[in-house]
């Protein structure tokens, strides 16, 4: 159940399962800046209308590898807008690379939305559990 | 003379003692006092609450007036000022007892998301101006002090 206001990350199914390589993951946030059709300030976003996010924004996975450092792997953005039936929660959907390494234990992957120009307004991170498929 | 005493929750108030019959505890205030002064004539003592009152005390009867209200104060500021977004303010009497917002952004009405008179979900205007800082005012109808903050509003500055 997600909380009708939380400035955290929740992502859907998180405590349901890890994901796995080239799997959609939906992600919840905030501060994707303005979207593309008229909103008020308070209102819920309501249902069966598209509020996408005009801010042009890239995503990146960094796979930490006990003993092998770090993996740096940019992240395809299906969707970033606002998500309906909340007040000013964000939702974005990205897929996994089906790059990664499956493996059998589950391994943390911290996800970072950026934007490359100006390059100062980098999220802060938030953690995937990949496991294998 | 005038002092500050640890009252038995360890709040810190205002007491007198001036005359060798010891010490009397002027004030009973949530939160404390952080300062105070005795006016020239020893009558009357003035005491600056942490919770940002003003107040009068006759110092033989004990009698208090209130100068001005508890302000309203931010103490910490979550989260960037991008139009639509959600930011967390902590401070003190952010809302009234009945909801009512006390914290402009621009002049704008800021949207509350949740929370209480001490810790507030707050949505950014949408229409936010980005060309400028903001200027975010926190105050009370009846108070003689607002808080005034400034921050840059961002285009985006995505929070998980």
């Amino acid at each position: 159940m997600i909380p009708p206001f939380c400035i955290r990350i929740f992502t859907l199914g998180y405590q349901l399962r890890p994901a796995v390589p080239g799997e959609i993951v939906h992600l919840y946030l905030t501060g994707l800046g303005p979207v593309d059709r008229p909103i008020l300030t308070g209102a819920v976003t309501p249902g069966g209308k598209v509020f996408r996010a005009t801010t042009p924004l890239e995503c990146r996975i960094t796979e930490f590898i006990p003993g092998d450092g770090t993996s740096d792997v940019p992240l395809e953005i299906l969707f970033a807008c606002l998500a309906p039936g909340f007040v000013a929660l964000n939702q974005l959907d990205i897929r996994l690379p089906s790059t990664l390494i499956p493996r059998r234990s589950v391994r943390c992957r911290r996800t970072h939305l950026y934007r490359s120009s100006p390059p100062s307004a980098e999220s802060n991170g938030t953690v995937i559990l990949v496991g294998g498929k | 003379m005038l002092f500050r005493l640890p009252d038995p929750a360890s709040i810190p108030q205002l007491a007198v003692e001036n005359d060798g019959s010891g010490r009397r505890i002027l004030t009973n205030v949530a939160g404390g006092v952080t300062e105070g002064v005795l006016s020239g004539y020893g009558n009357s003592a003035y005491a600056a609450t942490a919770n940002g009152a003003l107040l009068q005390i006759d110092v033989m009867s004990g009698a208090t007036q209130i100068l001005s209200p508890e302000s309203v104060q931010v103490t910490k500021v979550t989260g960037e000022f991008v139009p639509g977004a959600i930011v967390q303010l902590d401070g003190h009497g952010l809302i009234t007892s009945d909801g009512h917002l006390q914290v402009q952004a621009d002049g704008l009405n800021l949207a509350n998301a949740g929370g209480n008179a001490n810790s507030l979900l707050l949505q950014v205007p949408w229409e936010l101006p980005l060309s400028h800082a903001a200027v975010v005012r926190a105050a009370r109808a009846d108070s003689l002090f607002e808080q005034v903050l400034t921050f840059q509003p961002r285009v985006a500055a995505p929070l998980f």
